[in-house]
């Protein structure tokens, strides 16, 4: 499910035609009245000038969210956006022909950041966005799955994980180890630090792998 | 500070292998013919190897503490042994399934399942645990099930103490807290639905 939360002063308009993407697009989403300092996936602000956009500056950025802008056609205020990290600037006079040309740059975007991994056994039903997974662990017949939540044990093995998420974001660097690439700070000989300050060892025949991706 | 919800009932477990125990040496005594020997010593064995160790391990073990919330689940009497046998021989302490941060935590929202009880197939209800996170990720398991109501009422205030929001439509966290039968409480609400 993704959480939309849209600001804006004549906010039907808008949200119809995002609703009719996501419907075209058969995505699962909700609609969330916007509230400063909450938590959600797709921001979209309607913004009239450019003291508008203190509202973007003031709200936490976060990484695995989209933020979009709906304003006039101003190259300043395009400008600003690009520093506040924002994904996509809409024109508000051609808000349809915008979203329309900017559809595959959208759902890909959405596919990258808000797909699950689903995991079910008895007692647990789980998803966990896969722009969420630091890296996976094989360990005796089993799979540890190092999240930003935490961490979540499952029996299968790396092969199966990798088949299961049909994902280019992740690459095997150890025969125990696979990687989302999104978490790497750097690439060393031997080894990958990644954002959170963890280190993996990169497996012999698996260095063609980390040069290739 | 921690608290666990369904923790290792080594006490209960242990009463029960003694009884069982009890007849196998009683079988061994009566020394009637070797079979029956052989008999009891396998019931002693069975007792101790694999009864003590499935009927102390529960269905479900969850843990809470100041950084996070841990939660394993046992299908079945095999998963329970070798749980026992790992906690014991391997990792020398209780082997969780699931952790998460519970500053990751967003909220959780509290649902609940029918489910056919053992052994006269009569409807209970287990309490399920939406755990919500920030990044949009969602963590479902059973919190509750029959027993440990006592504990999960400590776990659920210490959760809350710790500013992790609860969403709970059917009121099942009061009605825990005021000691009311969860069937009954369920069996109203679900009548008052469908009317």
């Amino acid at each position: 499910m993704i959480r939309v939360s849209i600001y804006s002063k004549n906010s039907s308009n808008i949200q119809q035609l995002f609703e009719s993407f996501f419907q075209k697009e058969h995505l699962e989403y909700t609609i969330i009245s916007y509230q400063k300092n909450s938590h959600q996936d797709i921001y979209i602000f309607e913004v009239q000038q450019k003291e508008d956009l203190k509202l973007i500056e003031q709200q936490p950025h976060h990484d695995y969210a989209l933020y979009y802008v709906i304003g006039p056609k101003d190259y300043d205020m395009v400008s600003e956006c690009m520093r506040l990290k924002v994904n996509l600037y809409f024109s508000k006079e051609s808000l349809p022909e915008d979203i329309q040309k900017n559809e595959s740059h959208m759902l890909q975007d959405i596919q990258d950041k808000f797909q699950y991994y689903e995991y079910q056994r008895n007692g647990i039903v789980s998803q966990i966005r896969l722009s969420h997974i630091y890296y996976v662990e094989s360990l005796r017949h089993q799979i540890i799955i190092h999240s930003i939540n935490g961490t979540m044990v499952e029996r299968k093995n790396l092969n199966a994980f990798l088949n299961t998420i049909h994902s280019t974001q992740f690459i095997q660097i150890h025969k125990s180890f696979i990687v989302n690439k999104q978490w790497i700070q750097n690439i060393f000989s031997d080894h990958i630090l990644l954002k959170n300050a963890e280190t993996l060892q990169i497996g012999r025949a698996y260095k063609g792998n980390v040069k290739m991706s | 500070m921690k608290y666990t919800v369904g923790k290792p009932k080594i006490k209960t477990a242990f009463t029960y292998v003694i009884f069982i125990c009890a007849y196998g040496v009683l079988l061994i005594m009566a020394n009637m013919w070797e079979g029956m020997r052989i008999v009891g010593i396998l019931t002693i064995l069975i007792a101790i190897f694999i009864v003590f160790p499935g009927i102390s391990y529960c269905e479900l073990m969850w843990r809470v503490d100041q950084n996070v919330l841990q939660y394993t689940y046992h299908d079945n009497m095999l998963m329970k042994i070798c749980s026992f046998y790992k906690h014991i021989f391997h990792t020398h302490q209780l082997d969780y399934q699931m952790t998460l941060n519970l500053s990751q935590i967003d909220y959780i929202d509290i649902n609940y399942a029918k489910v056919p009880r053992f052994p006269y197939g009569a409807i209970g209800y287990d309490v399920w645990f939406n755990v919500h996170t920030y990044d949009g990720s969602i963590y479902s398991f059973i919190a509750l099930t029959l027993s440990g109501r006592k504990d999960f009422n400590k776990a659920v205030n210490y959760l809350k103490e710790q500013g992790i929001h609860f969403q709970d439509h059917y009121h099942i966290l009061d009605a825990l807290q005021q000691k009311e039968r969860l069937s009954d409480h369920l069996d109203k609400i679900e009548k008052e639905q469908s009317k």
